[in-house]
């Protein structure tokens, strides 16, 4: 793209930001969609057309437009993509870190009893939270092999988390009164 | 209701729609745009990104904790429940229970690693993570059984063998005596008699590779005949162009090895863990892209990891569960 079509574009987009954006808006349902795309439209503008010149760009706002069509396009089968599993292990393990370290260490301490909570739970809704849990079957795996449908495998799995969060929670009661006394 | 009492009904209201968030996240169905909206969820206030970092955290200690489980109280390896017929079966009496004693003794102390002879009684195989198993079915057709891998052998209908895959992956050998055999999986059939083949199925996607002789691949979208040498890859959406294959890489775990040629430590990692105990995480998502080519041994699977972080320059760090943090 040469230097004064790049200068064009970026002058019109600016100027015609609030038309774009409704536009897109209207087209995608969501403003903050829009937005995201008109800002990567920005950013991107300078590797968007090679080999074009300003003489082949008649109506700049139109060929903003599709560029942005094409942008969202984009965006939307990104959006679609499944996310893989080491991309949600590392969801996970940095959420846990926003925790005290130190609250951390205590919920570590209760795997026994949570190894024993496992045991205690309906043996189907074990052998279902084992699967999920430990082989990591997708839950419509784990379906087909109990003879069951996915929303009775997401219930019991629910079911037991509830009863596992209940065993925690029962160890960390919140201290209310004063702390006793420490002595040396 | 006193303060107190509002607050522990918005925290176990919390508490439910992060644990809902939690199971959804861990379907193997979950999308990018789950991944936003929740985002969006936990930013609503300090409170629900607490609620779904202690849901985080239980779940991870789950991890350890189901293993622990599973040592003191196994559950029941394959075959899980012999299957429908049982009509049938009821009027054979102690067939169905002796023919299930023998299945339960070949489980604890399998011979040659080779499960008991498929019979009329159609069953339920699986294999937990990092075994392989082999099975022999209607007198001389082996199936190698691949890690982590749940298939079903149905009666064989005008002698053609049925068997559905519903989740791992299973390689078929020619026999000497041809049989007709189809394999079922997701949202298609795999067809072939005397053809060497492996067929892999995660969630809905499957894939079925050709080693030698023909398969017929079907699946709503149409039928491709592969050869040797050729895979195609079909899913409920339809079915993809055949490719060509490198057959010593997709058949690599029948012979205990995994073969990487130029591929990304992502999908490497990916695929270890399929095998190995535990989880490789890789901290550091831009090494995800360096590519790599390594032969490993699977029943020395663990060497990986050393392998993989001086390739790469990689700190790694060791957790329990065998847990492993790369980058």
């Amino acid at each position: 793209m040469t230097e004064s079509l790049l200068i064009l574009l970026r002058r019109v987009l600016t100027s015609e930001y609030g038309w774009l954006r409704r536009r897109l808006a209207l087209r995608f349902g969501s403003a903050e969609f829009a937005s995201e795309v008109l800002h990567d439209a920005w950013i991107h503008l300078d590797r968007i057309g090679e080999g074009v010149s300003g003489a082949a760009v008649h109506n700049p706002t139109a060929y903003l437009y599709r560029i942005a069509l094409n942008i969202a396009a984009d965006r939307k089968r990104g959006e679609q993509r499944r996310l893989l599993r080491s991309e949600v292990d590392l969801l996970f393990l940095q959420a846990e870190q926003e925790l005290d370290p130190a609250h951390i260490a205590e919920a570590r301490s209760e795997l026994k009893a949570l190894a024993l909570a496992i045991d205690e739970l309906p043996e189907r809704r074990r052998a279902i939270f084992i699967a999920a849990r430990l082989e990591e079957m997708p839950h419509q795996a784990v379906a087909e092999r109990f003879g069951v449908t996915v929303r009775i495998v997401d219930r019991e799995i629910r079911a037991a988390f509830d009863h596992f969060s209940k065993v925690i929670n029962k160890k960390h009661v919140p201290r209310r009164g004063p702390r006793p006394v420490k002595s040396s | 209701m006193n303060d107190l009492d509002c607050e522990a009904t918005d925290d176990s209201r919390l508490r439910g729609e992060a644990q809902a968030w939690l199971v959804r996240l861990t379907s193997c169905e979950a999308t990018v745009a789950d991944l936003d909206a929740l985002n969006a969820w936990r930013a609503r206030s300090p409170a629900h990104g607490r609620a779904f970092a202690e849901a985080a955290l239980l779940w991870n200690l789950l991890g350890d904790a189901t293993q622990q489980a599973v040592v003191r109280n196994p559950a029941p390896a394959a075959p899980i429940r012999p299957r429908a017929l049982m009509g049938r079966r009821a009027f054979i009496g102690g067939g169905l229970l002796a023919a299930s004693a023998a299945g339960a003794a070949a489980v604890v102390h399998p011979p040659l690693r080779l499960w008991p002879s498929w019979s009329e009684l159609a069953a339920e195989y699986r294999t937990n993570k990092g075994e392989r198993r082999q099975i022999e079915v209607a007198g001389n057709m082996a199936i190698q059984i691949n890690t982590q891998t749940s298939i079903d052998l149905r009666p064989a209908i005008d002698g053609v063998v049925q068997i559905e895959l519903i989740a791992g992956e299973v390689a078929f050998a020619p026999q000497a005596q041809t049989r007709d055999i189809v394999v079922r999986a997701g949202s298609g059939h795999a067809q072939a008699r005397n053809a060497g083949f492996n067929i892999r199925r995660n969630g809905d996607d499957v894939s079925v590779s050709c080693v030698s002789g023909e398969v017929l691949v079907s699946c709503g979208a149409g039928t491709t005949m592969l050869r040797n040498g050729q895979q195609t890859l079909f899913n409920e959406r339809g079915m993809s162009q055949i490719a060509a294959i490198d057959r010593e890489v997709v058949t690599a775990w029948q012979r205990g090895l995994l073969i990487f040629r130029d591929e990304t430590l992502s999908r490497v990692i990916d695929e270890v863990n399929r095998y190995r105990f535990g989880k490789i995480v890789l901290v550091d998502r831009k090494l995800g892209a360096r590519r790599i080519v390594a032969n490993f041994r699977l029943d020395r699977i663990d060497d990986v990891v050393d392998f993989v972080a001086e390739v790469v320059q990689a700190p790694v760090r060791r957790l329990p569960g065998g847990l492993v943090l790369l980058g």
